[in-house]
């Protein structure tokens, strides 16, 4: 250190950005003032030799010793803790709020496709009160408990065994709730039974449905009526 | 704040280290603890050896760390991105770390103090740590705002307009602490029996 600079002060603005000079943390504008600013200004120089050993001092202080695990482990904890307290919080998503600005655009381009399917919606319904304004047949389709091409006229039972069932056990069954299969089985293993007694209504038949249902032999047990005339 | 000047004399390392750690804080925003745990350790490093310079107390900057960390994990998803992580993260501690140090002035002095008299009676501590403890000591003696000038552009390496937004306050400013935190360290290492700069 000179001692005929001891006290000396420059005062000029590149004197005040030395630290960041030494540091390599100035533009390379200012680089350039503070680099020319030393050729000339002793005091700056001096500085400069006094600032660099002040931090090389800082920099090489290795009397700390580094043991994080210790305060990692507690203040995950302490995340535990607080997902444990607010499981059930609801919360808005922790989306950093730069990530959701890039997200804007998106967000743009979902409410036209939204719009879009509106109005697709909107015609839909319009096509489905006004069939025939769409120029549309009512759609054909069949299920297990629908027959009404070859079902018989009056009440009648749909139902679909289990493959294991013998036909020993298929005849008790039916004999003992004095029904009879008159169609099937269908593609989808359906059959149709009717009563043995030609005169039973349809309120007689539904408790024999209902024991059907509740037999672990049969998967499928429903109460149908054909009122259609039979198919030609 | 616009800091476009600083942007542009970045080193790549800074940059690169700056998106990993963007990436970082989107993955903790949702909740992933794995990325926290490389944060957490990446940071602990960095921050132990500011604070214990800064606080004296080695549990004090433990505490300040987990805090710290803590906030970052709580508040991952509000990062605006319009600074760097780094800074976002010193600027936490540095708040922290304020309260702690106004908080605990009064003991501040008397560690400063006896950081003094054990380097100036210690015949058998090495040169390198008796000057390590009267620079502390001429440290201790400054303005807490120009000491935490000093600390981040000399031991963290901040550029001043980093600082000013650690710090939240004009750049003009934090080159005025600097040159007055300067000023007057030069002159209490002057008074002292070895120079640190001798």
């Amino acid at each position: 250190m000179s001692i005929e600079l001891e006290g000396a002060r420059c005062n000029e603005e590149a004197a005040r950005l030395l630290p960041w000079y030494m540091t390599g943390r100035l533009s390379p504008a200012d680089v350039e003032r503070v680099a020319n600013h030393l050729q000339h200004c002793a005091i700056c120089r001096d500085d400069m030799a006094h600032e660099s050993a002040v931090r090389t001092r800082m920099k090489t202080d290795s009397r700390v010793e580094y043991a994080p695990q210790a305060g990692l482990a507690k203040t995950l904890s302490r995340i535990d803790e607080l997902a444990r307290d607010a499981p059930h919080e609801v919360s808005p998503p922790r989306v950093p709020a730069y990530r959701q600005r890039q997200r804007l655009g998106a967000v743009q381009w979902l409410t036209a496709a939204v719009l879009v399917q509106a109005l697709a919606l909107a015609w839909l319904g319009v096509s489905l009160r006004h069939p025939a304004s769409a120029g549309a047949a009512p759609p054909r389709y069949e299920t297990l408990s629908s027959d009404t091409q070859h079902a018989p006229v009056g009440p009648h039972i749909r139902a679909v065994f289990t493959p294991t069932m013998t036909l020993t056990d298929l005849h008790a069954l039916l004999a003992a709730n004095h029904l009879m299969i008159v169609r099937g089985p269908t593609d989808a293993g359906a059959y149709t039974l009717t009563s043995t007694n030609p005169l039973m209504s349809t309120a007689q038949l539904a408790p024999i449905a209902e024991i059907l249902r509740n037999d672990a032999r049969v998967l499928f047990a429903e109460l149908a009526i054909n009122d259609a005339p039979a198919a030609p | 704040m616009e800091n476009t000047e600083f942007r542009a004399i970045q080193p790549a390392t800074v940059r690169g280290g700056n998106d990993r750690e963007r990436e970082l804080i989107a993955r903790i925003s949702q909740g992933d603890r794995d990325a926290f745990r490389e944060l957490y350790l990446h940071y602990h490093r960095r921050l132990a050896r500011f604070l214990v310079r800064v606080t004296h107390r080695r549990e004090d900057a433990e505490d300040i760390i987990n805090d710290t960390l803590w906030i970052v994990w709580q508040r991952a998803g509000e990062f605006r991105g319009d600074s760097q992580v780094s800074t976002w993260i010193m600027g936490i501690a540095y708040r922290r770390a304020l309260n702690m140090i106004r908080s605990a002035a009064t003991h501040e002095r008397l560690i400063a103090r006896e950081a003094l008299d054990s380097a100036v009676s210690s015949h058998d501590a090495g040169r390198d740590l008796e000057n390590a403890q009267l620079l502390d000591h001429a440290l201790a003696q400054l303005p807490v705002d120009q000491r935490l000038v000093l600390e981040f552009t000399y031991y963290l390496d901040h550029s001043c307009e980093e600082v000013a937004e650690i710090m939240e306050c004009p750049v003009n400013t934090v080159k005025t602490r600097m040159f007055n935190a300067r000023r007057k360290l030069r002159a209490i290492l002057a008074e002292e029996p070895k120079g640190v700069t001798s």
